[in-house]
């Protein structure tokens, strides 16, 4: 299961859930209206409050999250005032809970509108609220309406997003009809040149003058207007695409404050700046880059930057750094940095890891230089942390990074000095480009590979000395033994054969998260230059496609994911993982189970999926106490539990378990949503194996977590 | 004289349609829907989930799918998922002739879309849910929230938005 599958099913459950809790907090609030308050009311609200923040924080609704956290405060401050609530205090509240609800279920009419613009709304907003509350006379001051209209340039119009998308849409519908315009004019031209040739070889002939003379005539308008059909299609999308740019202070919006709660979190004192935020870039770019620049903010902060004392004794300034800096490189490029002056990253470290999970021979190994070795951390699974309960763990996210950025057709490598800090050069195209795919055909059908993950095409020759390697057919090219397979048997449209005669020669080097691979292919067409069109919302998470493109002749084409095409290759499971233990007798897998613990539905949901996506067999409970009785009556290979529950937290559970005999060694992993390093001292005293914090935590970290210790 | 006759009765036809018309309960409740057949079955589908409806004209089919994702197709535009849903209604799908036609299928809510590919369209009809009769046993997927009940010729009308959210067709 992907993560935005997973993230959908999830936040489902978390809206059923929401419901429940909002429903309480009315109840509560329309109680207090009418003076029906009790102190025990009072901290049921409290706690209302407090699951839905934790809940909302494991869907990674960080404005829920805030906004709760303020209700708590606000509901905290309510009760320690004696629960005394006047008429302001109710609206307050009522106006916490629209929030929420609005935060989570989204405004009744279903359009985003431009960021750039609702945000200058917002500020209108909040300052008309401000002016509201200083101003007790309800007179509206003259002078602010007139000078409204100084700040708003008549020309600025509100227009829904969806609505430029169409716009865009339409506009990329011209280009296969601009193609097929020019192969048209070429055919006519051709035609021409044919009818000119048989009147050349038949001698005078009236008729065939007069068609020669029109065909020359239409040939050369039908050329001119296809030129002009180019110049303005182009012109129209880029001005099309120019509508939907956005500055980076959209991305960055609320990126401060996730920056400054992750530091307080984690004792760390950190400054962080954004140069070059009024940059504009393509929308569905910016869209893309959220996930990859939070993670790496996430990284600069939890595994860059020390803890203050640490910081003093390496005569660096107390505070950290952090920083992003957007430069317009040339017309149609844009670089993003983001930089940490933290501890940075160890490039030997980095080269033991390499070989420690074979990711290269020793020998190509000596021979890169400490930047070049740095780039494996782009590897999938690869993660220098020692520890595993780190908040943002590295290993897959790294190259969850990379990827997202390259399929907006950007790139990104890390460059670091050990003790100075880590800087990421994300490297990006202004708009989303047209793609640049070659066009092969196997098995019948006919696919797209990106021309960027494509290394070289090799013939093979029977003089080739395949080798197999663990069951893996090899061979040679530029000195390194890569797997090679026909892509027809990669993506299931062809079974399995030995050598036969039959079987295509000409194959594709596919690079991707820096592995490689050859597919052999019946024949490669053409490397050709598409528009890419994502496959929708119900194809979302299969395996090898990950988009289409439109072919000049209106054909679809399917563009493969080379990472999928690899891992496949790589023996790896594509969409899922299957995890279990090799028997030898029986020659079968043996499941392995796993107790969920977790009291809310949400975070149940979600751990529960991410498991049986992997593979693993669930068993879930809502508490310790039912936790202990599931222990007795299953087979359980690790626990996963949450720190707060009723009845028995997850800390007890984690004492019990160490306490018997039986379960002494069973592995335990807290997951939780509290934040402070004391918690997580508490869980791992008290005898847990692990200990994530659920801050928007990602499949790919728990899993790594659990394999670790089954 | 045979004109006034002609009028006479024909101003009597008009005054007796206005009335049916005025006091038919249809008009209150019914529901537009697109009729089509599949396998054989006559269905129909509210046209409030339904985008756009169009004749088929070929999928490109994806690899490593599960059998009823028939592949992708360009809809204005747009790559959308074609999907034959015979299997799940429990019908038989038999060979796409000229007639056959896509259903675009969209619920704003979910942001899902789809298209459905169908044996032929039959065109928009009228359906009063309150006159649906329920499914009896011998269906297979009576349980389903798929399918809303059947009219009184016989048509199966299903509600789009399960459809679109059915479990078994997510991927």
């Amino acid at each position: 299961m992907r993560d935005d599958e997973l993230m959908a099913t999830l936040l489902e459950a978390f809206r059923e859930e929401a419901k429940e809790r909002l429903e309480a907090l009315y109840s509560f609030t329309d109680a207090l209206e009418t003076g029906g308050h009790s102190l025990d009311r009072i901290d049921a609200a409290y706690r209302e409050a407090h699951s839905l923040k934790g809940a909302a924080r494991a869907v990674g609704l960080a404005e829920v999250v805030r906004v709760c956290q303020d209700l708590e405060s606000f509901i905290g401050r309510l009760r320690e005032g004696g629960g005394e609530a006047s008429r302001e205090v109710v609206e307050e509240l009522y106006r916490f809970v629209g929030e929420i609800e609005l935060g989570i279920y989204g405004p009744k009419m279903e359009s985003r509108v431009l960021h750039n613009v609702t945000k200058r709304d917002r500020k209108e907003i909040s300052e008309e609220k401000k002016a509201r509350k200083e101003v007790v006379s309800p007179t509206p001051s003259p002078g602010k309406s007139i000078s409204g209209p100084f700040y708003e340039p008549a020309e600025t119009v509100r227009v829904n997003v969806q609505r430029l998308d169409v716009l865009l849409k339409r506009a990329e519908e011209f280009i296969p009809i601009k193609l097929a315009y020019s192969e048209y004019a070429g055919e006519l031209k051709r035609l021409y040149w044919f009818v000119e040739d048989v009147r050349n070889r038949r001698g005078e002939d009236p008729d065939l003058s007069y068609i020669e003379s029109i065909l020359q005539k239409l040939s050369l308008r039908v050329e001119s207007t296809s030129r002009q059909l180019d110049l303005l299609v182009e012109d129209l999308l880029d001005r099309a695409k120019n509508v939907l740019m956005q500055p980076f202070s959209v991305l960055f919006q609320g990126m401060g404050r996730m920056v400054r709660e992750l530091a307080q979190e984690l004792g760390r004192e950190v400054v962080f700046t954004v140069d070059g935020e009024d940059i504009e870039i393509d929308r569905r770019i910016l869209e893309e880059l959220r996930d990859p620049v939070i993670h790496l903010l996430r990284n600069a902060v939890d595994h860059g930057i020390e803890d203050p004392a640490e910081r003093i004794r390496f005569g660096k300034d107390r505070q950290g750094h952090v920083g992003v800096i957007i430069r317009r490189e040339e017309a149609r490029k844009i670089s993003l940095i983001v930089k940490d002056d933290g501890k940075g990253i160890s490039a030997k470290k980095v080269r033991e890891k390499v070989v420690e999970l074979g990711l290269t021979d020793q020998s190509s190994l000596g021979a890169m230089d400490e930047a070049q070795v740095l780039q494996f951390i782009f590897y999938p699974g690869f993660s220098t942390s020692s520890t595993v309960t780190e908040l943002s763990g590295r290993g897959l996210g790294m190259s969850i990074v990379k990827e997202k950025i390259e399929s907006v057709g950007g790139t990104v490598s890390v460059s670091s000095r050990e003790g100075f800090g880590t800087e990421f050069l994300i490297e990006l195209p202004v708009s989303l480009a047209t793609f640049r795919g070659i066009l092969v055909k196997d098995s019948g059908q006919r696919f797209i590979l990106p021309t960027h993950s494509v290394d070289a095409v090799i013939r093979l020759g029977s003089s080739d000395k395949d080798v197999v390697i663990g069951r893996i057919r090899s061979v040679k090219h530029n000195g390194r033994v890569i797997p090679v397979q026909r892509l027809g048997v990669v993506l299931g449209l062809e079974r399995a054969s030995g050598r036969d005669s039959r079987e295509p020669s000409v194959a594709l080097v596919v690079n991707a998260s820096g592995a490689t691979a050859a597919f052999l292919v019946e024949e490669i067409v053409t490397e050709q230059e598409g528009l890419i069109k994502s496959l929708g919302p119900h194809l979302q998470g299969i395996p090898f496609v990950w988009a289409a493109t439109v072919l000049g002749s209106g054909e679809v084409v399917p563009v493969l994911t080379p990472g999928d095409l690899i891992r496949f290759l790589q023996g790896r499971p594509v969409a899922t993982e299957e995890v279990g233990v090799y028997d030898e007798e029986t020659g079968t897998k043996k499941r392995k189970n796993v107790l969920v613990v977790e009291d809310s539905i949400t975070s149940r949901t979600l751990l529960k999926n991410i498991l049986e996506a992997s593979g693993f067999g669930v068993v879930t409970a809502v508490d310790g106490l039912e936790a202990l009785s599931m222990l007795e009556n299953y087979e359980i290979d690790l626990v996963v539990s949450d720190v707060e529950m009723p009845r028995m937290n997850g800390i007890e559970l984690t004492r019990r378990i160490r306490a018997s005999e039986k379960m002494r060694n069973l592995p335990v992993i807290l997951v939780t949503g509290l934040d402070s390093p004391e918690d997580r001292e508490r869980g791992l005293e008290a005898g847990a194996d692990a200990y994530i914090v659920k801050t928007d935590f990602r499949q790919t970290t728990l899993l790594d977590v659990i394999k670790r210790y089954v | 004289m045979q004109d006034e006759r002609e009028i006479e009765i024909l101003e009597k036809r008009a005054l007796e349609l206005a009335r049916i018309s005025q006091e038919d309960p249809r008009r209150e409740t019914s529901i537009d829907a697109v009729a089509f057949v599949l396998g054989g079955r006559e269905f129909a589908l509210g046209l409030e989930y339904v985008r756009e409806v169009r004749p088929f004209s070929g999928v490109t089919p994806l690899p490593a799918v599960p059998r009823f994702v028939m592949g992708i197709a360009a809809i204005r535009g747009e790559v959308i998922s074609v999907v034959d849903v015979s299997e799940l209604l429990g019908v038989t799908q038999p060979p796409l002739t000229a007639d056959a036609g896509l259903i675009v299928l969209q619920d704003k809510g979910s942001a899902m879309t789809f298209a459905l590919v169908v044996n032929g369209i039959l065109g928009v009809v009228k359906i009063d849910p309150e006159e649906l009769l329920t499914l009896s046993a011998s269906y297979d997927y009576k349980e389903s929230r798929i399918v809303q009940g059947v009219t009184a010729s016989g048509m199966v009308f299903l509600d789009g938005r399960a459809l679109l959210n059915e479990p078994s067709l997510k991927l």
